[in-house]
């Protein structure tokens, strides 16, 4: 009978323990212990929540380590950890850095640069969406940061342009620098070509 | 008394005791789980801590046990931790669609607003109305200065509120610095999104200025031009208050369910006229009766930011033929509108 009893109780200690997820349990010791930085995303697909997810924790590690006065390593996504999960019709993707890995190097008494204000074209290369540039080539045009803008039906000067390119979500595919037949992809640092682009809708913009 | 005869009956009356609890435990994890917030950061008094997890784990397990028994009117925590309005505003949101909280242990920073507190991030479960499907929908909850629950809002997609907030603080186009009161803005979109699946008419007639201006754009089919290669333009209609609101009232009542989700959250600042910000949002509408997608663009009021007024509300297809999308110049935007400060 003894046996039946302690048999009972560890059946249903295991089935208490069994009810909070082992995977919840260990993104949430995560959340709630101090040494770690981390980003929790959840989205339509794998692919956008993981994308967010890495931009989300570039950010938040470089704003961590501007109050710590720590130098980062340049691939900071490199020491992620990361946990991912389905979440009904979407997708968990939960990405974490444990502080002590990016404290390798202090920064001493070194005196901070001056932030120098972003340029136009920098502002534009962070954009994502067609919409969201829209605004932004109004908002420069007015600030007199660019000359002028429209859509690619309207180019007057192709070689003095930079080329916005979308697909057909309205999703930046790619920013290209003046040129003829070749040109620089600004987003990939690569040579590329309108052409590559065939079909795509695309703005364009002069530089003051 | 026999103490030797007493024996079997104690290990009997124990086992049972054990086999009890069991069953309960295994019960409760298939039926409705208690709901734990934990606040792990922002919350520097830990008694307001303390009441702020205590409401919203009440709140979420009163929602999962309401979600499992099916219940038409939910289970919902006393006036000491949810107040009379949200409370309100709780039922009727669950009259058009229900949900539970997903995660039986839920870990979040507590944000400190213009009015108060909130949790962002609530994992829910939310049920198909026309089927057994789940769909997956953050929530966001305020608290006023003492903890009480005083909203439940469906939020904007987490990712979009942060580059939207962190976007504000980084570029200084938007002109916006003010992260308290750029959260505030999105704290009323939220609730404007959410006041359509509740149907909530009132909130819309209180939000929408006396003039606001509706212009609502439906694709018509034209000849063929070289304006119009594809056959086709935007025809738009303009509407006042009262024919918007009677016409949606209409179609609250024809549709057993309306669902309006909201995603690709743009705001910009109005370059001259203070607290003035447009609104550009990513509208999915899906109801008993009809479903569409495309982009409302609003003109939101915070210069009484007591009671914030929506003066225009634009809606414009996404597709203008199956595979031909609006042009995003053609997208209206606060350029298009002329406002004179009063």
């Amino acid at each position: 009978m003894k046996r039946c009893l302690i048999f009972c109780a560890a059946l249903m200690l295991t089935l208490t323990a069994s009810a909070i997820d082992p995977q919840l349990k260990r993104i949430n010791n995560i959340k709630l212990d101090t040494t770690y930085i981390y980003v929790d995303v959840t989205m339509p697909t794998m692919e956008q929540a993981k994308e967010l997810a890495y931009v989300q924790l570039q950010q938040d590690v470089q704003k961590w380590a501007k109050q710590a006065h720590v130098i980062l390593p340049d691939d900071i996504n490199s020491l992620a950890e990361t946990i991912t999960s389905r979440r009904d019709d979407q997708y968990r993707f939960f990405a974490f850095i444990n502080k002590e890995k990016l404290q390798n190097k202090p920064q001493g008494k070194q005196v901070p640069p001056v932030p120098q204000e972003e340029s136009a074209l920098d502002r534009i290369k962070k954009v994502h969406y067609d919409f969201e540039l829209k605004q932004m080539l109004e908002s420069l045009k007015q600030r007199g940061e660019i000359k002028e803008y429209g859509k690619y039906s309207t180019i007057k000067n192709p070689e003095q342009c930079h080329l916005i390119i979308y697909d057909e979500a309205g999703n930046v595919r790619a920013l290209l620098g003046p040129g003829t037949t070749e040109r620089k992809n600004l987003l990939t640092n690569q040579p590329d070509s309108l052409k590559n682009y065939r079909g795509s809708r695309a703005d364009w913009f002069i530089l003051k | 008394m026999n103490r030797k005869k007493l024996k079997p009956f104690k290990t009997v009356a124990l086992l049972a005791i054990i086999l009890q609890f069991a069953f309960f435990n295994v019960q409760s994890s298939w039926a409705a789980e208690p709901v734990r917030l934990v606040i792990n950061d922002g919350a520097s008094n830990l008694q307001l801590k303390l009441k702020i997890e205590r409401a919203v784990s009440t709140l979420l397990t009163d929602i999962n046990s309401s979600f499992s028994d099916n219940l038409t009117i939910p289970l919902l925590p006393g006036s000491d931790l949810l107040s009379t309005d949200a409370a309100r505003d709780l039922k009727q949101l669950w009259s058009n669609e229900q949900f539970r909280c997903r995660d039986e242990e839920v870990v979040e920073h507590l944000l400190t607003t213009r009015d108060g507190y909130q949790v962002r991030g609530i994992p829910l479960s939310v049920k198909h109305p026309d089927s057994s499907s789940l769909t997956y929908q953050e929530a966001v909850i305020n608290f006023d200065k003492n903890g009480l629950i005083i909203s439940f809002f469906y939020a904007i997609s987490p990712e979009l509120y942060g580059k939207n907030t962190k976007g504000a603080l980084q570029d200084s186009r938007n002109e916006v610095t003010d992260i308290e009161e750029r959260m505030m803005i999105l704290n009323y979109v939220e609730h404007f999104r959410t006041a359509y699946n509740q149907k909530d008419i009132e909130f819309l007639r209180q939000v929408f200025s006396t003039n606001a201006l509706i212009i609502t754009g439906t694709v018509i089919k034209v000849s063929r031009s070289e304006l119009n290669p594809n056959g086709v333009r935007i025809k738009y209609r303009k509407q006042n208050k009262e024919e918007y609101l009677s016409n949606l009232q209409r179609a609250f009542r024809a549709n057993s369910y309306i669902k309006v989700t909201f995603d690709n959250v743009f705001i910009t600042a109005h370059p001259t006229i203070q607290n003035i910000y447009g609104v550009t949002v990513h509208q999915k509408w899906n109801s008993s009766r009809y479903s569409d997608e495309g982009y409302v663009f609003m003109v939101w009021d915070f210069r009484n930011q007591d009671e914030p007024q929506i003066h225009v509300r634009t809606w414009q297809p996404e597709f203008l033929t199956h595979d031909q999308r609006i042009d995003s110049n053609d997208i209206f935007t606060l350029g298009d509108f002329d406002f004179i400060d009063r």
